[in-house]
């Protein structure tokens, strides 16, 4: 798999290398284009700049923070250097919580761990154990591209460790501004028995894998239709192609072999399985109209030379 | 019950070493197919995986099935080839081998199947196999195949190497593998198997881009050497990405024509494995395609 970077944890005296991979794939949908409805060609995104009325490539383009309203400041990438990030490249670990303290509302995008190189591995796996042994995660914080995160390190029970990136608090929503929620009913015993009797019976194992996205499905299957009634996809190449080619060379070379017996120095024929020899002489070699592409098969089978100037074709 | 060579999943691909081809009696001689090396291993299920171990089993959907062509359970070398006109194409399987969107994997299996060719076992029923004599594995190999559909057993022939080779170069395939008849199967690079190619490979420093030729290389004295234009998208970005982050003003080189202007430099640092037919007087290399990024 490929790393999406390379780093290392720190905590207290603890030090070692890790890679960090992409642990989720992302959306598995189709991903459609956009078409031009007339002739069918994409529609490109320009960038464009309404003061000076052209078009703008990338070197061309800064970043800038609006202040006021149309008013900006400019942020160069020398400035974006400038900003005091400690924690680049580096998974410092400022301390433990239980697994289940850290609410799932929290966990952002996941990746694997794994230990940096193989020396690394013994200090990884005893911080994994111990994390197992104690039911313990590691509340750490990372830098990544250009953004600083919060993050969770947690073993994960597949092998290596999954590092959760974490939403700052700020960035969960309050629930105070969804008014339904300031309900007041009364619930009375028998109901609320009722109600954990149908959870309990409804109560199965989780298991992922059995849930697929039919919506993907189905605009899958519409597309491959729709390609397979457009497009000629061409059919399959039979095997028997390759399987004839084969047998059209080893006839070929079994025949001039025999033909050639007496010239030869070695194997006069003793070395060669009875398969070979009846393939020669009962009539599986192909020919051009056999051949079910229609092309020649340029084998000719049985003959000693090729039917092409060998001369031209010099290996060193 | 220990764990072993089917359930570790680490093979390392026996690999040939260069040679000249020749004649003898102590080897067979198979095809060589340009494709993409396969260690599969075989049970109720089949899993791919490639040269590198990287498994490729969902790449090739159109393969899934393919574990009810053995009798037994086994791991099987092989060669996963597109065909075109009855033979391999490497850039067609070239359009295969990047995808990694599902519904474009599907379509590309129905449009361009792929071939599995298979040509060792190294595992069968319960054991390893791979200190088996070689023509004992073969026959091993055709027991527990059944050819058809997408698969199909390399034919071998014995001791005539040269005459199977002029047949792969007039057939354009990609040359031969010669086996040693008794030998056992060794992990990596072996003396027991030589291959000899139609075309042969050089390594080259990429230089530079240049809009209308393509990527431009140049040898490790800084000669240049070819422009090659021709390359998968996911190679063209790689390639690009490389001559933009080592972009110099400066032409790297120290010899190569005076048409190209306007081209984009870059240090040379970077090599990549380019196939040829046949190196000019000029140094100009007839038929150049580009077959990868080097590795080491």
């Amino acid at each position: 798999m490929k790393t999406s970077w390379k780093g290392s944890i720190s905590f207290g005296m603890v030090y070692f290398p890790v890679n960090v991979y992409t642990a989720t794939s992302g959306s598995a949908g189709v991903k459609l284009n956009y078409l031009h409805r007339k002739c069918n060609s994409r529609i490109r995104y320009k960038k464009y700049c309404d003061t000076c009325n052209e078009e703008v490539s990338q070197d061309e383009i800064v970043k800038g923070y609006e202040y006021e309203k149309d008013k900006y400041i400019v942020i160069t990438d020398e400035d974006f250097e400038k900003l005091p990030i400690k924690s680049k490249k580096l998974i410092s670990i400022s301390h433990f919580v239980d697994e289940d303290e850290v609410d799932p509302i929290y966990l952002d995008k996941a990746y694997f761990i794994s230990p940096g190189n193989f020396s690394a591995s013994k200090a990884f796996e005893l911080f994994r154990r111990a994390m197992l042994e104690t039911g313990k995660v590691g509340i750490a914080k990372i830098t990544l591209t250009s953004n600083e995160y919060v993050a969770m390190i947690k073993p994960y029970d597949k092998g290596g460790m999954l590092l959760y990136l974490l939403y700052y608090s700020d960035e969960i929503k309050k629930t105070e501004e969804i008014t339904e929620l300031d309900y007041n009913v009364d619930i009375h015993d028998n109901e609320l028995k009722m109600a954990i009797s149908l959870i309990d019976n409804m109560t199965g194992e989780f298991d992922i894998g059995q849930y697929r996205n039919e919506y993907q499905d189905a605009l899958k299957q519409l597309i491959q239709s729709k390609i397979e009634g457009k497009e000629v996809v061409s059919p399959p190449e039979a095997q028997s192609n390759i399987i004839d080619l084969m047998e059209a060379l080893k006839a070929s070379v079994e025949a001039a072999k025999h033909g050639r017996t007496d010239s030869r120095k070695k194997g006069t024929g003793k070395g060669t399985g009875s398969r070979s020899r009846k393939t020669a002489t009962e009539g599986r070699k192909p020919t051009a109209g056999e051949n079910d592409t229609g092309e020649p098969a340029g084998v000719s089978a049985g003959t000693d030379t090729s039917t092409k100037p060998g001369g031209k074709r010099k290996i060193l | 019950m220990s764990r072993d060579m089917f359930d570790e999943k680490n093979i390392v691909p026996m690999a040939p070493v260069p040679s000249e081809p020749f004649d003898s009696n102590d080897y067979i001689y198979e095809i060589k197919f340009d494709g993409m090396r396969c260690i599969g291993y075989y049970d109720t299920d089949a899993v791919l995986r490639n040269r590198a171990n990287k498994d490729i089993t969902a790449l090739f959907p159109e393969l899934r099935n393919i574990y009810e062509q053995f009798r037994h359970k086994c791991i099987i070398d092989s060669e996963i080839v597109v065909l075109n006109k009855g033979k391999p194409d490497y850039s067609r399987l070239n359009k295969r081998r990047f995808l990694s969107n599902s519904l474009r994997i599907d379509l590309m299996s129905k449009k361009i199947p792929a071939t599995l060719i298979v040509y060792d076992i190294l595992y069968y029923k319960d054991r390893a196999v791979t200190e088996m004599p070689l023509i004992e594995r073969k026959e091993l190999l055709e027991e527990n195949t059944v050819e058809g559909g997408r698969l199909a057993i390399s034919r071998f022939v014995r001791g005539t190497g040269t005459a199977l080779f002029e047949q792969a170069v007039n057939q354009e395939l990609e040359g031969i593998v010669a086996k040693k008849i008794d030998g056992i199967y060794v992990q990596g690079r072996s003396r027991l198997w030589l291959k000899s190619k139609r075309r042969q490979d050089m390594d080259l420093l990429l230089c530079g881009y240049m809009e209308g030729r393509g990527f431009l290389f140049c040898d490790d004295d800084l000669n240049y050497r070819i422009s090659i234009r021709n390359v998968d998208k996911n190679t063209f970005d790689l390639l690009y990405k490389y001559v933009i982050e080592h972009r110099t003003d400066d032409c790297p080189l120290k010899s190569g024509p005076s048409n190209l202007k306007g081209a984009i430099w870059a240090k040379p640092g970077l090599y990549c494995v380019v196939e040829y037919m046949q190196e000019m007087e000029s140094g100009y290399l007839r038929e150049a395609v580009f077959k990868g990024i080097k590795m080491d």
